[in-house]
C-alpha cells in the first residue's frame, strides 16, 4: 500500500470520526454504550481479493464506534465502544487451511508470531483471511514485497479458484443435461428452479474468477515493476457487493422453492433427515480441524461440537425409526390370481384426477387398482404432473393407465418437450407418432393431436398439443375418444391451478 | 538447488541474507535489516516469513535452534555464494556507472 492511499484512508476515517460526533450518529458516554446490545452483527459480502475493503470497512466501523471481534462466513461481528481511529491490516496466508474455518496450523502460527512481534495484534483466522488491528501507531506494513505478496494472494487463493472452476463446470453440466440432454420429457419443467439456481450461481463464480485473474495480472505487472499492489476500494466494491447480496438472496430463495416443491415427492422427514445429516458432516468436519483448540483447552467449543454431534445422530435416529415405520396410504391386498398363485401387493388409496371410471371405461374382474407414481413439479418454466396408475384383474392380469400433464410458461419448453415425446429415446424405438388431421383436431379441440401408429398393438397413445399446454396419456385397454380426451383435460387443468 | 529462482537478489531478500550472515532469530532479523540500511529498508513480517521459507527451501540458510516457538536461522555456504555473487554484481554496476557518471549524484 502506497503512502497516498494511507494517508488517503486516514483523512476519510477521521472525516468519518469527526462526522460521526457532530451528527451525534455513534454512542458517545458510557452510559450510552451500556444501554446499547454490546455486540453488532452486519452481513457484508467480500470477495478475498477486496483486502483493502475490508480493511477500509473495519476502520470505517471502528471510527462509528465499532470494533471488529470475528468474522462468521459473511457476518462481521463487532463489539460496541467508543469512536477510534484504528488501523486494520487483512491478509491472505496461504498455509492456513480454507476448510478448517478458525483454526491455525503451526505455520500460520509462526507467520502470526511475526507479525505479532511488529506490532500487530492478531484477531482472527478465518480460512486463510487473517485479521490483524495495530497495536503500535507505527507497525510496519505486514508485505513490502510486492512480488511476494502477489505470490501468497495467487497461492491463497489457487485451490479455492480451482474448486470454484470445478463447480461451474459440474453445475454448467447438470445445467446442459437438464435443459438440453435429458430423454425425461417434462424434467426440464421438473428441474426448472434448479436450473435457474445453476445459472445464477455460474454466473457468481464466473464473475469472482474474473475479478480474480484481472487483479491478479494486472497486479502482476505492477509487482513486476515494483509498484505495490493495487485492491478495489471500498466504494467499487461496495457497489458490486450489493449485487452479490441480491443474487445470494435470490439463489437461496430458488433453492428454498425447489426444496418445498420436493417436499411432497421426497416427504418432510427425509428433508429432516437430510438436513440432519448435512449438521453431523459439518460438526465431523470441525471436529478433524478443531485439533489444537482442544489442545488448548476451549473446553466449551469442544462440548458444543459435541452436543451438535449427539443432537444429529439423535434427529437421524429418529428420523431412520420413524422412516421404517411410517407407511403412509399404503395397504397390503392379498388375492388369488388365475394360476391359484397366492398374491401380497401393497396398494395406496392416493387420489388421482383421472381413472378408467372418469373416462367411463367399465374394467371387468377388477380386485383392485394402486396408484404407483404421483409426481407434481412446479418450476419458472411452467407446472407438470405425472401419473401412473395400475389396475389388477382376477385372472392375474394388469392395466395400466399413465398421463403427463404440462403447462408451459414457454413456447419454446413446449416445444421441447412435444419433441422429445416424439423423437426422444425412450418412445422412438417401439412408436413412431402420427399427427391427426384438421378435422381430427377440431374434434379434439387441440392444436395438434399425435397417435402412435406401430409397435404394441395393444398400447393406446395420444399425445395432444393444447395452447400452451401438453397432455400425453396411454393405457393399454381401450382407445381414447375425443369425450374423453375433453373430459381428461378439464379434470387436469384444476389440478395444475 | 535451483538457483535459477535466485539469479538477481530483490532488496528485501539481500538485506536479509546480509543479516543472517550472523545467527538470528526470524524477529530480529527485521530489527537487523533495518540497522544495516541506517532504517531505510523495512521488511515487513509477512515478506520475511514468505523469504525465509524460500530461503530453506532452496538450502540459503539453515535452521540453529528452536527455543519454544523462537527459531534462528543462519546463512549457509550455498547463501555465501549468493550473497557474494550479488555483491559483485552490485559492485560492477556501481564501478560501470561511475565510468559514466563519475560519481556525481543524478
Amino acid at each position: 500500500m502506497t503512502q497516498r492511499i494511507r494517508e488517503e484512508r486516514k483523512t476519510d476515517v477521521e472525516w468519518e470520526l469527526q462526522n460521526s460526533i457532530i451528527e451525534g450518529k455513534c454512542i458517545q458516554t458510557e452510559c450510552e454504550l451500556s444501554i446499547k446490545p454490546k455486540k453488532v452483527r452486519k452481513w457484508r459480502l467480500f470477495s478475498n481479493i477486496d483486502l483493502l475493503a475490508v480493511q477500509e470497512y473495519l476502520e470505517e466501523m471502528a471510527a462509528k464506534g465499532l470494533f471488529f471481534v470475528r468474522r462468521c462466513g459473511a457476518i462481521y461481528i463487532f463489539e460496541r465502544g467508543l469512536p477510534a481511529r484504528k488501523r486494520y491490516y487483512v491478509d491472505l496466508f496461504d498455509k492456513s487451511s480454507n476448510i478448517g474455518g478458525d483454526f491455525i496450523n503451526e505455520d500460520t502460527r509462526e507467520y502470526i508470531e511475526y507479525c505479532q512481534e511488529c506490532g500487530w495484534k492478531h484477531l482472527q483466522t478465518s480460512g486463510k483471511m487473517q485479521f490483524f488491528i495495530a497495536e503500535k501507531e507505527d507497525a510496519p506494513l505486514i508485505h513490502t514485497d510486492p512480488k511476494l505478496q502477489l505470490q501468497m494472494i495467487r497461492k491463497s487463493l489457487r485451490v479455492e479458484n480451482l474448486c470454484w472452476l470445478l463447480v461451474v463446470f459440474l453445475y454448467g453440466f447438470n445445467f446442459w443435461n437438464i435443459l438440453f440432454s435429458s430423454d425425461w420429457p417434462t424434467g426440464i419443467i421438473e428441474n426448472g428452479n434448479v436450473s435457474m439456481s445453476f445459472v445464477l450461481l455460474g454466473i457468481l463464480v464466473l464473475f469472482q474468477l474474473i475479478r480474480c485473474y484481472r487483479f491478479y495480472f494486472r497486479n502482476k505487472k505492477r509487482a513486476d515493476a515494483g509498484e505495490s499492489l493495487q485492491f478495489s476500494s471500498g466504494k467499487s466494491v461496495k457497489r458490486i457487493g450489493r449485487v452479490m447480496q441480491l443474487i445470494c438472496i435470490v439463489l437461496v430463495l430458488l433453492l428454498l422453492l425447489e426444496i418445498i416443491m420436493l417436499l411432497p415427492q421426497i416427504g418432510r422427514l427425509t428433508c429432516f433427515g437430510i438436513l440432519a445429516a448435512a449438521v453431523v458432516a459439518w460438526s465431523c468436519i470441525q471436529l478433524l480441524f478443531s485439533g489444537n483448540r482442544i489442545k488448548k483447552g476451549s473446553g466449551w467449543r469442544v462440548l458444543g461440537i459435541i452436543a451438535i454431534l449427539v443432537f444429529s445422530i439423535a434427529v437421524l435416529t429418529v428420523f431412520l425409526i420413524v422412516g421404517f415405520c411410517h407407511k403412509e396410504n399404503e395397504e397390503i391386498i392379498q388375492y388369488y390370481d388365475a394360476e391359484g398363485d397366492f398374491v401380497a401387493e401393497s396398494i395406496s388409496h392416493e387420489q388421482i384426477p383421472v381413472t378408467f371410471q372418469s373416462m367411463g371405461i367399465e374394467l371387468e374382474h377388477i380386485v383392485a387398482d394402486s396408484t404407483d407414481q404421483w409426481q407434481k413439479s412446479v418450476s419458472v418454466f411452467g407446472t407438470s404432473a405425472d401419473y401412473s396408475q395400475c389396475y389388477y384383474g382376477d385372472h392375474g392380469d394388469t392395466f395400466h393407465l399413465d398421463y403427463t400433464i404440462a403447462n408451459c410458461r414457454f413456447g419454446w419448453v413446449q416445444n421441447r418437450i412435444v419433441d422429445l415425446y416424439l423423437n426422444g429415446a425412450i418412445y422412438s424405438n417401439e412408436w413412431s407418432f402420427l399427427e391427426a388431421t384438421s378435422a381430427e383436431r377440431k374434434l379434439w379441440d387441440a392444436r395438434k393431436v399425435y397417435a402412435v401408429t406401430s409397435g404394441e398393438s395393444d398400447q393406446y397413445v395420444r399425445l395432444v398439443v393444447y395452447d400452451q399446454m401438453v397432455l400425453y396419456i396411454e393405457n393399454d385397454y381401450s382407445d381414447f375418444t375425443p369425450e374423453m380426451i375433453r373430459q381428461i383435460r378439464e379434470n387436469l387443468t384444476s389440478e395444475l391451478k | 538447488m535451483s538457483r535459477e529462482k535466485f539469479q538477481t537478489l530483490s532488496e528485501p531478500m539481500y538485506y536479509i541474507l546480509l543479516a543472517l550472515l550472523q545467527e538470528q532469530c526470524g524477529v530480529d532479523i527485521m530489527a537487523r535489516v533495518q540497522d544495516i540500511s541506517n532504517g531505510r529498508v523495512q521488511v515487513g513480517p509477512g515478506t520475511l516469513y514468505a523469504l525465509i521459507g524460500k530461503f530453506l527451501e532452496n538450502h540459503l540458510i539453515r535452521e540453529t535452534k528452536v527455543e519454544g516457538r523462537k527459531r534462528s536461522y543462519i546463512i549457509t555456504e550455498d547463501g555465501k555464494d549468493l550473497l557474494r555473487k550479488e555483491y559483485q554484481r552490485l559492485r560492477l554496476m556501481v564501478r560501470e556507472g561511475d565510468s559514466l557518471l563519475g560519481g556525481d549524484p543524478v
